[in-house]
């Protein structure tokens, strides 16, 4: 466990001063970013209903943008992240370092989870301060009068996050296979329009992963008795089922 | 003593047809530095990652301090230092930032990066970022990396390369200071006789996968006797031809210069000896030995 934690805080150390490392907060940003904009410069068009509470429309809004962007984000980071060990040329050294293949492993893929993780956080912090700024612009859109509902921000986090579990894992093991940023690139832009064509829930976008974050369109609060949905589950057991590749792949027959 | 490495019978191939490494067997004692030279392609490289169990050998088994090399006895790579090729750094990051990657996870203590920063004549660059760095000070970078844990082994790919003759000095200079004080046993590998020949201890010439010399630097440069020729000029170069043609090989006798084979210095003499027993005057007397680098470039067959 001990090497597991080490090897992990020598991945922080490698994200310092990176594309990667930037992607994660600027591009967080880039949707609350809009919605400040928007709200801005079109305000006399959320002036909400008497009583209404303006928080939920715009995490709505949000929430639209980031399922699209996230996809993207993710498979852009884990490309980056295989991409610095190659340029590199540090996996022969990484593997005569006293340390498992596993912990090496565990570490990187903990790295891409954390990132993944901070993404959405920050996401979420960005989005609350756009609004608190909105509020602060123009009192009569009623932000100050009210507060975000928390469960609904989390309900959409914790879906989302499962949603792009199986994109995660996909793409990690794809990294040990194709060494080509590009090719990797390529092959997560093609899933990405193939899930649009898909057009929503049921059938055989069930089983397609990049259809599942945009399965979250238009996000509704689930009811309590029927949390998770179908894709949900299948995302997660394609996360567990590609983790295990990839974690076979690297340990048996990677060298870089 | 027991060996520090020893591979026997090891065979490897990236293509079952094509053999990269041939059957070789390699042994490396303790505190001794080895030079592992060979012509580019003559599968250095992988017998390096052979070793350091970067490769599974297709046959035979490779040992280091006594165990079996494999990723599942990782312990044992906190006793070794390594740069395969090229240095693996991170040009994004500083020096220092490259080496506390390296001692979080070897669990050293935070004054050892300094310590090897300072070996390697490196203290002054510790904040600049690698992508600044010379390809002499990142090769030196990748020394400090390997030296970072204060290893029993210390296995060294082409660990000159882009160096200028004062780096390539010191960098010898450094090898051999921490074989004297520290007694580690030191594996270089270069494609340049040159470069190990003041340095190493011992020698393995490889070419093709195979080993086309081993032994100590001693019995390399004894090499360098055998099928040496003397030159000689006398008064009398006819009658010194036959005289000596009963003991030597005498080669050629053109333009006033009589050419003879001796395989020892004690031969040299005895040549010089016997023409002026003779009473024949010798007016030149030129011992030529053959130099190291053709006796590699022979062997290599290059």
């Amino acid at each position: 466990m001990k090497d597991v934690i080490n090897v992990y805080l020598s991945e922080l150390i490698k994200l310092r001063r990176t594309f990667a490392f930037w992607l994660t907060v600027l591009g967080a940003a880039i949707i609350p970013l809009t919605m400040l904009i928007t709200y801005v410069y079109n305000w006399h068009m959320f002036i909400p209903a008497s009583g209404a509470n303006p928080w939920a429309e715009m995490y709505a809004r949000a929430f639209n943008g980031i399922i699209l962007f996230m996809p993207l984000y993710i498979i852009l980071l884990i490309g980056l992240t295989y991409h610095l060990e190659y340029k590199a040329n540090a996996w022969k050294h990484l593997f005569v370092l006293p340390v498992s293949k596993r912990a090496l492993f565990l570490g990187k893929y903990l790295i891409v989870l954390t990132m993944v993780f901070s993404f959405m956080t920050l996401f979420l912090l960005f989005t609350w301060i756009a609004g608190g700024l909105v509020g602060f612009y123009k009192a009569e859109l009623g932000f100050r009068r009210h507060n975000p509902d928390v469960f609904t921000v989390l309900d959409f986090s914790i879906k989302v996050l499962i949603a792009v579990l199986a994109i995660i894992s996909i793409h990690f093991w794809l990294g040990l296979k194709i060494r080509n940023l590009v090719s990797v690139l390529g092959i997560g832009l093609a899933g990405m329009a193939l899930a649009i064509l898909m057009n929503g829930r049921g059938g055989y976008a069930d089983f397609f992963p990049y259809a599942y974050p945009i399965m979250l369109m238009n996000y509704v609060p689930s009811s309590p008795d029927a949390y998770l949905e179908r894709f949900h589950w299948v995302s997660l057991t394609y996360f567990a089922l590609f983790s295990l590749l990839a974690l076979s792949k690297f340990v048996k027959s990677f060298r870089g | 003593m027991s060996p520090i490495i020893s591979a026997s019978a090891l065979s490897f191939g990236y293509r079952p047809q094509a053999r990269v490494v041939k059957g070789i067997d390699l042994s490396i004692g303790p505190g001794e530095i080895y030079g592992f030279l060979g012509p580019n392609g003559a599968g250095k490289t992988t017998t390096i990652r052979l070793l350091l169990g970067l490769l599974s050998p297709d046959q035979g088994s490779v040992h280091v301090f006594g165990q079996a090399v494999s990723r599942d006895n990782a312990s044992l790579f906190s006793r070794i230092g390594a740069m395969i090729e090229t240095p693996s750094l991170y040009e994004h990051l500083t020096a220092l930032e490259n080496l506390e990657i390296n001692r979080r996870i070897r669990r050293l203590p935070r004054a050892s990066v300094r310590q090897v920063l300072q070996t390697v004549d490196l203290a002054a660059a510790g904040s600049v970022k690698v992508r600044e760095f010379s390809m002499g000070m990142k090769q030196r970078l990748g020394l400090a990396i390997a030296l970072l844990p204060g290893p029993e082994l210390l296995i060294l790919d082409e660990p000159t390369n882009g160096l200028d003759p004062h780096g390539i000095i010191q960098t010898r200079e450094l090898l051999e200071s921490l074989n004297r004080q520290l007694g580690t046993t030191i594996l270089v590998s270069s494609h340049i006789l040159a470069e190990v020949e003041k340095l190493a201890t011992h020698v393995g010439i490889i070419d093709q996968g195979d080993f086309v010399f081993q032994g100590t630097m001693q019995a390399l440069q004894d090499l360098r006797l055998e099928n040496s020729v003397v030159e000689l000029e006398t008064n009398n170069n006819s009658l010194a031809a036959t005289l000596l043609s009963g003991h030597y090989q005498v080669l050629t006798e053109s333009a006033g210069t009589l050419r003879v084979r001796y395989t020892s210095k004690a031969q040299c003499a005895q040549i010089c000896r016997l023409l002026c027993e003779q009473g024949l005057d010798v007016y030149r007397l030129n011992a030529g030995s053959n130099d190291l680098e053709n006796i590699f470039l022979q062997m290599v067959k290059r």
